[in-house]
């Protein structure tokens, strides 16, 4: 691929709770290219946000590398932690682009477009976090992950709680924004529709390890992996008779 | 038990004068799942908290009547709803993991403000059972965070069905959970219903969740019902609309 790539994960092996405690991702090596979105997925306690945490540098590699941008987004799980609870919206989507070193004006024109592309209006900019509704709340949260421009996205299962149509509205956001700039996506998930509906390349992941990577359609088609199979089989398809029946099993 | 719920002239209001739900009626049937589908915002979990007689303590203003077994139950009553609530009707939040206390055995928590000891003893076991869950010596010794979170999802779900509720609302039990123990979740309850023969609404807005588990759908839009009748009605030509949940479900959809 001639496209540079933007996170370089090289057989990191991390320990967040210490020393002492277990390894939870080992051997993990993975890249992110520019404009592009990987899907990271995987069942709960596979490792997931562990190895977003690696890739943001906010956890202490005991083996490994990870080469990632100075700038770059991390939309954590719950939107609410994104945010200072006694500060406007505003502010906080204001700030990433501040610590950046824009001036303030440039940095709060930014912010303000930002929540505009984002459907967010001016009515609730100078609201605290916590008045905002889940849906609202992600999409400040993603405008204050873009507003430093960063170069790298970290999503952590963005649209956990949303609708389908909240859900395919960030998704096309998404498909928009690798197209106009050029930030690569790291995207965890469990869901394999998101999966398939945002990325073109899916990471499984399980025990820390990487079991598989491959294209959605390659993964349908013919997982190699017990992992990649156990999710495929759990994952219920849009139609009653199929799905009662995977119940009834 | 099983019992009848009716809903009748059903409106609940937050600030504005439009309601965010208005429901005639509404009578899903005793014993079976009953699936409260719709978008974000269309009253499903408004519904949800109006059956279990919540509403007053979530800040809404509603008329209307819910009808249990032989109960008349006006919605802007705080005191009839007494001895109702917790008992004939059980209500589990989003995540019920969030509703345990680390500090206390699990056991203990699950039975908290049930008094009668001795039915409860044989229900509990069966009904831990087909759930998968632990028998009752162990449960008294552990601790939530010795569970997993799917495993305290079903420990709720266990508790909620004690001792002898008519009715059950789970609102988006699987939300937080990953496929196979989404899966494993609806197995528990499908099978915990037939068990216990109890009326279940299931608040989603996950439409093939939603085909997987109903015996009756009721589709919700705007606080108001759409559409209403077998599962297959999800997949209605008729609600496949641009940026509508049927539209958006279907392009979300591709892998299998």
């Amino acid at each position: 691929m001639s496209a540079p790539n933007v996170l370089q994960i090289s057989d990191a092996a991390v320990r967040p709770a210490g020393p002492e405690s277990p390894l939870v991702l080992q051997g993990f090596t993975l890249s992110v290219f520019a404009g592009e979105i990987v899907a990271l997925v995987g069942p709960s306690g596979a490792g997931k946000t562990t190895a977003l945490r690696a890739a943001a540098g906010l956890l202490t590699l005991e083996e490994g590398t990870v080469r990632a941008p100075k700038r770059l987004g991390y939309l954590p799980q719950h939107p609410l932690t994104a945010f200072d609870p006694r500060w406007s919206v505003l502010r906080s989507v204001t700030e990433p682009a501040l610590l950046a070193g824009a001036i303030k004006g440039d940095a709060l024109e930014k912010a303000k477009r930002m929540l505009e592309s984002l459907r967010l209006s001016d009515m609730l900019w100078e609201r605290r976090p916590a008045a905002l509704s889940g849906g609202q709340l992600r999409r400040a949260a993603i405008a204050r992950a873009l507003a430093a421009d960063p170069g790298l996205i970290l999503a952590d299962e963005p649209t956990a709680g949303l609708d389908p149509v909240a859900t395919l509205q960030l998704v096309d956001l998404f498909h928009q924004l690798t197209e106009s700039r050029d930030p690569g996506v790291l995207w965890v998930t469990h869901d394999l529709g998101v999966a398939a509906a945002v990325a073109e390349r899916v990471i499984v992941l399980e025990g820390g390890r990487i079991v598989e990577s491959a294209t959605m359609e390659q993964l349908a088609a013919q997982p190699r992996s017990e992992t990649a199979r156990s999710l495929l089989e759990s994952w219920l398809p849009l139609d009653v008779t199929r799905a009662r029946s995977m119940l009834a099993d | 038990m099983t019992a009848g719920m009716k809903l009748t002239d059903v409106r609940v209001y937050y600030s504005s004068n439009e309601p965010v739900l208005d429901l005639p009626i509404l009578e899903p049937e005793p014993g079976k799942i009953t699936v409260i589908a719709g978008p974000t915002g269309s009253g499903k979990s408004t519904l949800g908290h109006a059956v279990a007689g919540l509403l007053p303590f979530m800040g809404a203003r509603a008329v209307g009547t819910i009808h249990l077994g032989e109960h008349a139950l006006p919605l802007d009553s705080v005191r009839k709803w007494r001895g109702i609530c917790g008992k004939l009707v059980r209500w589990i939040p989003q995540e019920p993991a969030r509703a345990f206390t680390a500090t206390r055995p699990l056991l203990g928590q699950m039975l908290e403000g049930i008094e009668d000891d001795l039915k409860i003893n044989e229900q509990l076991v069966t009904l831990l059972e087909v759930a998968g869950l632990p028998d009752p010596p162990e449960l008294s010794r552990s601790y939530p965070f010795e569970f997993s979170g799917g495993m305290l999802q079903r420990a709720a779900l266990v508790s909620a069905f004690l001792p002898d509720p008519m009715i059950v609302v789970a609102d988006e039990p699987t939300a937080h959970l990953d496929p196979p123990r989404s899966l494993d979740l609806a197995r528990t309850v499908t099978r915990l219903v037939r068990q216990a023969s109890v009326t279940l609404l299931w608040i989603t807005h996950d439409l093939r969740m939603a085909s997987a588990v109903a015996d009756h759908v009721v589709f919700l839009s705007e606080g108001r019902i759409e559409a209403e009748g077998e599962p297959g009605l999800l997949l209605d030509p008729s609600l496949y609309e641009p940026l509508s949940i049927v539209y958006a479900s279907a392009r979300l959809a591709q892998p299998l």
